[in-house]
C-alpha cells in the first residue's frame, strides 16, 4: 500500500482529464459488514488537497449467550497529494472513539470506552466520475477504559489496520 | 459518578508500577522453558489470581504474548502470572500439560511470596494455551497428566477461561498435532482422545468461559459449543463468547477496520472475562 501511494504521487497528474469537481463522498466500510455491523463514512473536500472524512458505526456480537452492542464514531483529516484524478493517494491522522456495552441474562455484565488514534496512508480509485474505492491500511493506539472502574485502563499498539470503503462521490 | 470512576480508572494506570517477578523458574530442570512472570496486585493480599498460558499451536510462543493482559490484571487486583512450558517436539504430550499443572502447583506452594489466594487461581489461554487451559480444568487429576516436578499436584482451577481453544483433537491429522503427539491419530488414537478435554467432562468441573471469534479458520466454532454443551449437560456452569468478526489472529476495530489481535483480548471480551472472574474468583481487594 505504501508503495503504492509512493508510485502514486510519482506519476504525472497531466496524463488524465480533469475530473469533475465532487467535493463529497459517502461510503460504507467493508469490513465492517463482516463482524456484524455497518460502518457509514462521510467526506468533504474542505481545500485543494486537505478534506475531513468522518464515520459512524454500529455492530452486534456475542453469539447466542451474551448481547453485545458497539456503537463508534471517527474523524479523520486527510491530505491529498495529488488534484482529483482516477487514482488519488491520501495520508490520515484518524481519532475514533467507541462505547461498547455487555448485557447477558438481562444483567449489564459492563461497558467500555474506546479512544484510537492512527496513522493511515490510502488510495481512491474513482470510477465512472461517481464510484469510489478506498483501500487503507495504518498504525495506531487503542486506548480502552472501564467506566465502572472495574478494570484499568488497557493500551494496545495496533501494529496494522487495513479498511476498504466503497461509495459514491457527488 | 461516572467522571470519578474515569479519573480512578486513569489514577490507576498512572499509579507507580506494582512488584514483577521475571523468569522465575518453577522447574528448575528444564530451564527457560519452565519459567514463568509473576504480576502482583497492589496491596497485601490474598488476591485471587489468574495463570495466563500462551498459544503458538503447542510449537512456538512465549509468555511474553500475555504482558500486556497480566499487566492488567495486575493493575485491577488479580495477581496474573505467565507461563513458559515445554514446546513440542520437546515437550510433546503430555509433558506441557504436566508443567502447565506443575506451574500451577508451584504459584499455590508460593502464595504467600506472591500474596495471592491458593483457592482462588483461574487458569486461562489462548490457541494452544486455550486448550490446555480447558484440558487442565477437565483433567487436573487425570494420573497422566500429574506433574513429577518438587511442586507435586495440585487441583483444579477455580474457573477456566479457554480463548480458541480446541476441545476435540480426535482424528485432527496434521503436522502440528503429529509434532503434539509425535505420531498419527491413526497409530495412537488413545492419546488424542486423551488430550481433548471434551473426553473428561464431568459433574464438579470449574465453571467455564469459552472464547471465540466467528471468523475463526483455524479453530472451527463448535469445538466451543460441543465443550459448552457436554459440561452444562453433566451439570457444570459454561458459556462461549462468540467475537462478531472475529479471526484466530484479526479483529474487526471499533471503526470497522481489520486489525491484528486474539479474541480474548478485544475490549468486548474483556468486559465478559472480568465479569466472569469476578462471579468466580470471589471479591477483589
Amino acid at each position: 500500500m505504501i508503495a503504492l501511494v509512493l508510485a502514486l504521487m510519482a506519476e504525472a497528474p497531466t496524463a488524465a482529464p480533469p475530473e469533475p469537481h465532487r467535493p463529497n463522498a459517502i461510503s460504507l466500510q467493508l469490513f465492517s459488514l463482516l463482524a456484524h455491523g455497518v460502518t457509514i463514512q462521510y467526506e468533504r473536500q474542505v481545500a485543494d488537497h486537505f478534506g475531513v472524512a468522518t464515520s459512524i458505526g454500529h455492530r452486534w456480537s456475542g453469539g447466542s449467550q451474551f448481547d453485545t452492542s458497539e456503537t463508534a464514531f471517527a474523524v479523520e483529516p486527510r491530505y491529498w497529494f495529488l488534484k482529483p484524478g482516477f487514482a488519488r493517494p491520501f495520508i490520515g491522522f484518524r481519532l475514533e472513539y467507541g462505547l461498547t456495552e455487555v448485557d447477558s441474562d438481562g444483567r449489564r455484565l459492563g461497558s467500555a470506552m474506546t479512544f484510537g488514534e492512527s496513522l493511515d496512508v490510502g488510495v481512491r480509485a474513482t470510477v465512472l466520475h461517481r464510484f469510489e474505492i478506498t483501500p487503507s491500511m495504518g498504525n495506531g493506539f487503542r486506548h480502552e477504559i472501564d467506566p465502572r472502574g472495574r478494570l484499568s485502563m488497557f493500551t494496545q499498539w495496533d501494529v496494522f489496520r487495513f479498511g476498504t470503503t466503497v461509495g459514491v462521490v457527488f | 459518578m461516572r467522571w470519578l470512576a474515569l479519573a480512578a480508572a486513569f489514577a490507576v494506570a498512572c499509579a507507580a508500577a506494582l512488584p514483577v517477578h521475571t523468569d522465575v523458574r518453577y522447574d528448575e530442570r528444564y530451564g527457560d522453558d519452565t519459567a514463568l512472570d509473576v504480576y502482583e496486585a497492589d496491596g497485601v493480599g490474598p488476591h485471587p489470581a489468574v495463570m495466563l498460558i500462551h498459544g503458538g499451536a503447542w510449537i512456538g510462543g512465549d509468555k511474553s504474548e500475555y504482558t500486556d493482559a497480566a499487566k492488567r490484571l495486575a493493575k485491577s487486583g488479580y495477581v496474573a502470572a505467565t507461563i513458559n512450558y515445554r514446546l513440542a517436539p520437546k515437550g510433546e504430550y503430555p509433558k506441557l500439560v504436566q508443567d502447565c499443572l506443575c506451574a500451577l502447583s508451584y504459584l499455590r506452594a508460593n502464595a504467600k511470596v506472591y500474596h495471592l489466594d491458593p483457592d482462588r487461581v483461574a487458569v486461562m489461554g489462548y490457541s494452544a494455551g486455550g486448550h490446555l487451559a480447558s484440558l487442565i480444568g477437565v483433567a487436573w487429576d487425570d494420573p497422566m497428566h500429574q506433574p513429577d516436578c518438587e511442586w507435586g499436584p495440585t487441583g483444579a482451577p477455580r474457573a477456566v477461561i479457554s480463548g480458541a481453544g480446541a476441545s476435540d483433537l480426535r482424528g485432527q491429522d496434521n503436522f502440528i498435532t503429529h509434532e503434539l503427539f509425535g505420531k498419527g491419530p491413526d497409530e495412537i488414537p488413545d492419546a488424542y482422545a486423551h488430550a481433548s478435554p471434551i473426553t473428561h467432562v464431568g459433574p464438579g468441573k470449574p465453571p467455564y468461559l469459552l472464547v471465540g471469534g466467528d471468523a475463526d479458520w483455524f479453530v472451527g466454532q463448535d469445538q466451543a459449543d460441543n465443550m459448552r454443551d457436554a459440561l452444562v449437560k453433566a451439570g457444570n456452569d459454561a458459556k462461549v463468547y462468540r467475537v462478531a468478526g472475529g479471526g484466530h489472529i484479526t479483529q474487526t476495530g471499533i471503526d470497522g477496520q481489520l486489525i491484528g489481535g486474539e479474541s480474548d483480548l478485544t475490549a468486548e471480551s474483556w468486559i465478559v472475562i472480568i465479569d466472569f472472574l469476578d462471579r468466580n474468583t470471589g471479591p477483589r481487594k
